[in-house]
Formats: structure tokens, C-alpha cells, sequence
């Protein structure tokens, strides 16, 4: 299946909900409103048999953007799906119930970028060194390297 | 009764420190937890202050095994930002790199497998087979491992073609030696007592985990990156994707090394038939936009995302490595397994070794005294294999005493 052919699957299913883009032909950036990731997700894993392969969280001027690359067995498409989350208070559906996939990509996320999973099982820390405390984001662009060595003792 | 075994962080399963907490009832698993970052690098952060040919030095740093993966990896997220394609012996030297790493990584894999299962002369041949190829490796680009040769647009060396002769006699031999080793396996009893429906993933689970590589190719997934988005050279040469149904170690294993077999063609026709013609596709200038790449790594699709604000460094560049996915699927393959099998479902995956072992201890939660160290688990698993040989009536292999 190529960009576009997934392009028309998806515009037919959910219509103005969807902001396509396609770079060439085996990539596909999808932009859905946050309300719609778990349908659009659900969408892409179980009708079109999607693998997950990562998620990308991307701290912008507009929010935190979080994307969700799907893979497919037997073609080269990937499929993008890009939503942007506010960045004074950053929350997304998990989409673990649906694929068990994103368990451990959400905790990553949610460490490095503060982004809170709603009915994520275990939003606990994963990769962060112990040292760095919960409520500071190393991934954001206002962290400040320095500053934390500074607050740490160890400039 | 419940009891917590910590495996790690420090252990020969795992590339990267990680500790597993195991809770056991009596003798079966009943859940698993894991607990990672012991050696996380910040090499996402690093790489968004560094240029793009620096990052592709940085990004052969990530993992000592998967050296060519990662930095072919990188640098088809960098050609699909800019719409560009190498040049055809560029892609010819990429493809013969990856398959010998393939061929020294999956030896690797056997032989530390062999090595839990209490079958060391499996562990001595498949790392004497090893070494070769590393030396194959070493005449072509300098160093066995860490080549340092791939560049965003191509490679920056060509590769000598005085050394190709040696590389074809290698291979051949490689592919006898694996022919030999995989009769040993499908024929053993013992090691099928061991290993066939131990440690099951099945094609659900490996569905639900999304796992890659040989992990889901042993479930019956039928993906692999090389055929389904080709680069290199992969489409002009025959071979083919090995597809196992069971899902549990054993078939982890015969997947693997009938891989390092396709392997060997694969390089072999790539020697033969290696064209003539430029290697770097100089690029000049990165525009604002941004690009996916990913590569069939030894243990399966590794992703590159770089985003470009148009000067020279990324704005943002992540990574992520098969293991990042296949570790997690222990939740399902782990479950239900008896602690001396753990050892063996664990490595299943190929969880990045390292040769590190400092650390693992079997604790009573009430007494908090020892109980078992890593060491007695990897005994304990080697043991089962002994007593199954005694009960086929075969001559036990003597235990070797393996400082790690």
C-alpha cells in the first residue's frame, strides 16, 4: 500500500478529522486532535495491521508533539500519527490498552517530556537517572544543563 | 508464598545493565518488572548541539555490536529528509557491512546461548566460527568493529577488492561450519527438552508487544526491513526470509542461524557482482523537514526520526534500538516459565550482551539474605540440561568454569 492509497482509507473513514500529508510515497504524517488518537490508533493497528514501532515526543513552540510511527509487514509505508498537547499541561490517552506496544514508549515520553498518559498501568520512571528529580524534563528545550548541575552541587 | 529475584542490573544476558525483578511462587514465574537506564547516555539530547556528520560518528557509539545498523540507520533518515539515494557501490559496501555484523552478532548469540544451557562446546565452536568474520571485517574497513565509514549520501572509504577472494573462501567455510552446528541442535534431544515450548511468544503476543526481528520472525510475523523497504543492495540479489511458526527458543535459535546462512549469499552474490562507480553522494546543504530511516539490525527494524530546522545540527533526532520492544515481550514469554528456564527466555531475544557479570542475587523477602547470585541461576539452568542427559542415558558435558 502506498501514502496514498492510505491517505484515501483514512479520509474516507474519518473524514475532517484527519490533516494528511505525504512526504513521498512511503511516508505519511497523519495530524488528528488529541480527542481522536486512541480511534485513529485503533484504526491503523487493528484494520490496517500497523506494528508500532516508536513514538517520538518533539518539544515545539505550539505544545508538545507526540508522534506515533506505524510499520507495516510487507510494504514500506510508515504511517506518522502527529498530535500536539499543551505545554502548560500536557495529557494524552494512552494507547496501551489497545496495543501493549506503547508500554514502554509512553513511560519514556512522560519522563523526558512531562507527558501525562491517562490510563497508562505505570507511568514510573524507566530510563531517568536516579539523581534527576520527577518534575524536571531533560528532553524540553527549557532545560537548563547548567542551572540543574548547579541546584545538584556537582558544576 | 511470593519471592522477589532480582536479576541484574549487572549480568552476561544483557548488553546494557538492566535489573529484572522476577516474583516466583515456589518454582514458577509470576511476574516480571523491569527496571532500565543504569547506562542511559543522553545521546538524543547530545546529538540535537552536534553537525550531522558528527552525530553519525555518535551514533556508532550506541550500542559496540550493532556499529553499521545504527549508522546506516541514521543515515537513511537523513537521505529521506533530503529525497536522495546513494550511489549504487556505496549501497553495495553498506549491505556487505551489515551481513558480516549480522553473521559475528547472531554467532555471538548462539554461542552464549549455548553457553546457558550448559553446552559449552556449542558456546567455544560458534565464537571460533566468529572470529573470522571479525577479521574479514578488519581487512575491509581498518577496525573489527565501530568502521567509522558510513556518511549521510554514502560511505566515506571504499572498500579493497584485493580482499575479496578471502571473503568468499570465509563465507563459504562460515556456511558448512553453521550447516554443522544446526544438524548438532535439530538433532539433539537434550537441547530440544530445553528449548521447544520453552518460553513461548505467540504470533497474539507478538502482535500486541510489536516486536521485530528474529524474536517476531520466530513467532510466525512474517517482517523483516530488507524486503519490505529495500535498500542496499538487497534487492538485487536472492534470498530469502526465514519464517518460524513455534515462537519459543528453539525456533529463536534455528531462525538465527539459518540467517547467518542466507547471510553468507547474501554476501557472497554482493562480492561477485559489486559494480563500479562513485561512493558519496555529496550532500551540501540539510533543508528545514524531516525524515524516517530504518534498518534490518541483527536484532531487528531499528527507526531514526530526525526533524531539520535547516542549520546543521538536528533539532530533534531519536532512536530506537529492537531491544527497546523485543525486552518488554518478556511479560508474555517470562510468565509461567520455571526460574531455571528464565535464563534461557531472557537471552531469547538477544537483549544487547555485555561481558559484564557483578551482580544478581535470588533475596528472601523476609530475611533479605541471599538465596541464589546470577551465577547459581545460569548453574541452575546448565544443571537441568545434565540431568536430562542423564535421563536420555547420554554422557554429560563436563561443566566449564567460565570467568566472564
Amino acid at each position: 500500500m502506498t501514502a496514498k492509497e492510505m491517505m484515501f482509507h483514512l479520509s474516507e473513514t474519518f473524514h475532517e478529522k484527519v490533516l494528511l500529508e505525504a512526504a513521498s510515497d512511503k511516508r505519511l504524517y497523519v495530524r488528528v486532535q488529541p480527542e481522536d488518537l486512541c480511534e485513529v490508533v485503533r484504526y491503523v493497528y487493528k484494520e490496517k495491521k500497523g506494528r508500532l514501532s516508536t513514538a517520538t515526543g518533539i518539544d515545539t513552540r505550539e505544545g508538545i508533539e507526540v508522534m506515533y510511527h506505524f510499520s507495516f509487514n510487507g510494504f514500506p509505508l510508515i504511517t506518522s500519527i502527529r498530535v500536539t498537547t499543551p505545554k502548560h499541561m500536557p495529557e494524552l490517552d494512552s494507547v496501551q490498552d489497545i496495543l501493549k506496544g506503547a508500554y514502554w514508549i509512553e513511560r519514556e515520553i512522560h519522563e523526558f517530556l512531562g507527558v501525562f498518559f491517562k490510563g497508562h498501568p505505570k507511568l514510573k520512571r524507566l530510563l531517568k537517572a536516579r539523581n534527576i528529580p520527577e518534575n524536571i524534563y531533560p528532553l524540553r528545550k527549557d532545560f537548563d544543563l547548567e542551572k540543574f548541575k548547579e541546584n545538584r552541587g556537582d558544576a | 508464598m511470593s519471592t522477589v529475584i532480582p536479576i541484574g542490573p549487572f549480568h552476561p544476558l544483557q548488553d546494557e545493565p538492566a535489573n529484572f525483578l522476577l516474583t516466583v511462587e515456589g518454582e514458577k514465574v509470576v511476574d516480571i518488572e523491569a527496571n532500565m537506564g543504569y547506562i542511559h547516555k543522553g545521546h538524543e539530547l547530545l546529538g540535537q548541539s552536534k553537525t550531522y556528520d558528527q552525530v553519525v560518528v555518535q551514533t556508532e557509539r550506541i550500542c559496540g555490536i550493532c556499529s553499521v545498523s545504527h549508522t546506516v540507520c541514521f543515515s537513511h533518515a537523513v537521505e529521506d529528509l533530503l529525497g536522495i539515494q546513494v550511489p549504487k557501490r556505496a549501497a553495495y559496501i553498506r549491505t556487505i557491512l551489515g551481513e558480516l555484523e549480522r553473521c559475528h552478532s547472531h554467532l555471538l548469540w548462539a554461542g552464549l546461548a549455548g553457553h546457558f544451557l550448559g553446552y559449552n562446546t556449542v558456546f567455544m565452536w560458534a565464537w571460533k566460527y566468529r572470529e573470522p568474520v571479525l577479521d574479514i571485517l578488519e581487512a575491509l574497513t581498518g577496525n573489527r568493529r565501530t568502521a567509522s565509514i558510513m556518511k549521510a549520501g554514502g560511505v566515506r572509504r571504499d572498500l579493497d577488492e584485493d580482499h575479496f577472494p578471502r571473503v568468499l573462501e570465509v563465507m563459504s567455510t562460515l556456511r558448512t561450519q553453521v550447516k554443522m552446528l544446526l544438524d548438532a541442535v535439530i538433532d539433539d534431544p537434550v537441547i530440544h527438552s530445553r528449548t521447544k515450548n520453552v518460553g513461548v511468544l505467540t504470533h497474539e503476543d507478538a502482535t500486541d508487544w510489536c516486536v521485530v526481528g528474529p524474536t517476531a520472525r520466530a513467532s510466525g510475523v512474517d517482517t523483516d526491513i530488507r524486503r519490505d523497504e529495500p535498500y542496499g543492495a538487497y534487492e538485487d540479489v536472492n534470498w530469502k526470509v526465514i519464517v518460524w511458526k513455534d515462537g519459543d527458543v528453539f525456533a529463536k535459535v534455528a531462525v538465527r542461524l539459518l540467517e547467518i546462512i542466507e547471510s553468507t549469499k547474501i554476501i557472497e552474490q554482493c562480492v561477485k557482482q559489486f559494480p563500479k562507480g562513485p561512493i558519496l553522494n555529496e550532500v551540501k546543504h540539510i533543508p528545514v523537514g524531516e525524515g524516517i530511516g530504518r534498518y534490518e539490525a541483527p536484532r531487528g527494524e531499528n527507526i531514526h526520526y530526525v526533524r531539520s530546522n535547516g542549520t546543521n545540527m538536528p533539532e530533534r533526532w531519536k532512536v530506537r534500538a529492537p531491544s527497546s520492544v523485543n525486552v518488554p515481550s518478556f511479560h508474555a514469554s517470562c510468565i509461567g516459565e520455571s526460574i531455571s528456564d528464565v535464563t534461557i527466555t531472557l537471552a531469547s531475544c538477544d537483549p544487547c550482551y555485555s561481558c559484564t557479570e557483578r551482580m544478581a542475587a535470588v533475596v528472601s523477602p523476609d530475611s533479605k539474605k541471599i538465596l541464589y547470585s546470577s551465577a547459581d541461576l545460569v548453574r541452575m539452568g546448565q544443571e537441568k540440561t545434565r540431568a536430562i542427559a542423564r535421563e536420555l542415558g547420554r554422557p554429560p558435558e563436563l561443566p566449564l568454569k567460565l570467568d566472564l
